[in-house]
């Protein structure tokens, strides 16, 4: 992406003068120039609330480099009783993606109209450093739940400060996940090979009606080819998986791409899950795509957690195809579903992850073994 | 709140055609800058000057907390008479002052309301419905709100969840080409319900009705298929006589029942990728 590239991308640009000297904001203000405005506050016309379609997709081009005060170390929201639970954490540095996925549970959960960036990663890591008698555990965690790990990289740069942080920490493991093509700017980095990058894919179908704004298909494998060659583990997460009438005939195909491209070795796991949203995400998903996306047209029912989802079979059948298809190729390729409930893993694999070998180290619990105060921590 | 009064004999006031559904607290008709805010019933009662006053703070003052139907009811009103623009009512503060959240979303939902007939508000309000069983409308065509599509809806009478999901499925099909159709037959919400499910989850219907109900039970059980949520689940239903008509009719079905895990387990162990 060039200056001119970014500039298009965001209207303005707000920096909270407290973090005005940090590399990224001083960044901001070489690559944006007369849209910057240094401020001592919060950006005048803030929200905090539910945002409306039109504040939505407004709230993708404005951007506010802040501190941020609380707890940056979290638990996936995949936490919740009832589903099966493959210990991963999250640490958020920023809020809102600059792309625009139809079906991203984003759009009912944001309540800023701004893309918030933190400038204060150092804060972020000193919190982690902090977990002493997690330093042996194989904590895995991930940048990419509330923002995008690497679309912004080129311009915050903080895959260089998290990949020399997690060189400390062999046993862990640090997750990039993008639908972005962001991964010269740390390819050269010196790493301990525990930084895995991976992408939240799906057939280019899918990513050209659904997933807007993001890389291609292509762009992303080639992305992936490029962090093989500089000894990044990868990974692919085929999720949101999402139902239409070529579905069987799309999917074939990304599993042989990956298939193809990739080996079981270069990759530690993939993962798979289907479209699931909150209801009320519906109403803002109707008002921003109408009936034309497959997300709005999408037969989804209640399931047990509140979230709409396919009926209960059709979500089976769509994961043992992608599981069948990757063991056709190589028994190897490890898999495991996301934010699933164990009766689909036991439909699916026929027994819970827990059991599966292939998915012990992800899925055996890590939580009993930490002392309390961690665990209060983290949950908060 | 305290307020003085001024009583004043204009004769070039416009009245905002605006009725709250419960009574409005003032005897008097109320002024505020050249607009009668109370729309009563006697054009003789004497008028009040409160220009002076806060127009949020007077709204809430005159007509009590108002539902949200009301307040849509009342943008309807601002909106058809050009009067209160945002310049003078800012409905953020307004839908605070009324217990609501003062978002974009809810004055949208409000700007939604104000064109849909008086009828629908009716039903709306009566059942009490809250603006987030509302705000599917949002995403309706302004040519739907009005049109007589919701006589049909409203000529059922559907009960508040019947309504909300009515709503739901009549705005889903609506965005859906072609697939909202004219009218129904239904004479009753739990038909039309159906009848509009069917049209809006096709393949599930399909694949439902396809799905087969184990077919050894015996014969004293009547098994049934049903949806819950994103589950297909079969219902059996048993007559019996006495106690030890039950306790064989429960043997029976346990003996297949442990016939049909055998053979489970033996489908599954054959499952190719472990």
């Amino acid at each position: 992406m060039t200056t001119q590239d970014w500039n298009q991308k965001f209207d303005r640009i707000y920096i909270h003068q407290s973090s005005a000297n940090t590399p990224v904001a001083l960044r901001f203000q070489e690559i944006f120039q007369n849209k910057v405005q240094i401020i001592n506050g919060n950006p005048p016309d803030l929200i905090k609330g539910k945002l409306s379609a039109s504040q939505f997709l407004i709230s993708k081009r404005q951007v506010f480099l802040t501190p941020f005060q609380g707890q940056f170390f979290k638990k996936c929201p995949g936490f919740h009783k009832g589903m099966a639970c493959c210990n991963y954490f999250v640490l958020n540095l920023g809020f809102q993606c600059d792309m625009d996925c139809s079906y991203c549970y984003l759009q009912s959960f944001i309540n800023s109209n701004y893309l918030t960036i933190y400038t204060n990663i150092d804060d972020a890591l000193n919190e982690l450093d902090s977990f002493e008698s997690l330093k042996n555990k194989p904590l895995r965690v991930g940048t990419g739940e509330v923002i995008d790990s690497l679309s912004l990289d080129p311009l915050t740069m903080y895959s260089h400060d998290l990949i020399a942080f997690f060189k400390k920490y062999p046993n862990w493991k640090l997750e990039f996940k993008t639908k972005s093509n962001y991964v010269d700017q740390f390819l050269n980095q010196e790493h301990a090979g525990n930084v895995i990058v991976s992408w939240s894919i799906n057939p280019p179908f899918i990513v050209d009606n659904e997933e807007h704004g993001t890389a291609s298909f292509d762009e992303r494998l080639l992305a992936a080819e490029k962090c093989v060659a500089h000894g990044y583990p990868i990974s692919f997460h085929i999720d949101p998986m999402i139902w239409h009438p070529d579905w069987k005939v799309n999917y074939t195909y990304l599993v042989e791409q990956i298939t193809q491209r990739f080996t079981p070795q270069q990759i530690p796991y993939l993962s798979v899950g289907a479209l699931r949203y909150q209801p009320e995400q519906k109403n803002i998903m109707r008002e921003r795509f109408g009936g034309s996306s497959l997300v709005t047209q999408a037969e989804t029912f209640l399931s047990r957690d509140g979230k709409l989802r396919y009926d209960y079979d059709l979500r089976t059948e769509m994961f043992n195809h992608i599981l069948n298809a990757f063991k056709s190729y190589d028994p190897l390729w490890k898999i495991f579903m996301c934010m699933e409930t164990p009766e689909t893993w036991i439909n699916t694999l026929g027994h819970s992850p827990h059991r599966e070998d292939s998915l012990k180290d992800l899925f055996q619990p890590i939580q009993k073994k930490m002392t309390q105060i961690e665990t209060d921590a983290i949950s908060t | 709140m305290a307020y003085s009064m001024f009583f004043t004999d204009k004769w070039d006031l416009i009245t905002l055609p605006f009725k709250p559904r419960q009574s409005c607290f003032s005897k008097a008709r109320v002024e505020w800058k050249g607009i009668v805010l109370n729309n009563l019933d006697n054009p003789d009662q004497p008028i009040i000057d409160l220009s002076d006053q806060d127009i949020h703070e007077l709204l809430v003052d005159l007509f009590g907390p108002l539902s949200f139907i009301e307040l849509a009811e009342l943008k309807k009103a601002c909106l058809e008479q050009q009067l209160l623009g945002p310049e003078q009512l800012h409905w953020p503060r307004l839908l605070e002052l009324n217990d609501f959240i003062g978002s974009d979303r809810h004055i949208e939902i409000l700007e939604t309301l104000s064109l849909m007939p008086s009828s629908f508000h009716q039903w709306a309000f009566d059942r009490k419905l809250a603006p987030q069983e509302l705000m599917p409308l949002n995403s309706l065509a302004p040519t739907l709100l009005t049109s007589c599509y919701w006589d049909n809806f409203l000529s059922l009478s559907p009960t508040r969840s019947e309504g909300r999901l009515l709503i739901d499925l009549i705005v889903d099909l609506s965005l859906i080409k072609n697939a909202l159709p004219e009218q129904t037959l239904a004479s009753h919400p739990a038909d039309w319900l159906k009848e509009l499910g069917r049209i809006r989850y096709p393949q599930q219907t399909q694949r439902d009705q396809n799905s087969s109900v184990p077919s050894a039970w015996p014969q004293f059980a009547k098994v049934q298929t049903v949806r819950q949520g994103d589950r297909r689940v079969h219902k059996m239903q048993i007559d019996f006589y006495d106690a030890e008509d039950l306790q064989k009719k429960l043997e029976r079905l346990q003996l297949i029942n442990a016939q049909q895990q055998l053979e489970e387990s033996e489908a599954s162990s054959n499952k190719s990728w472990q």
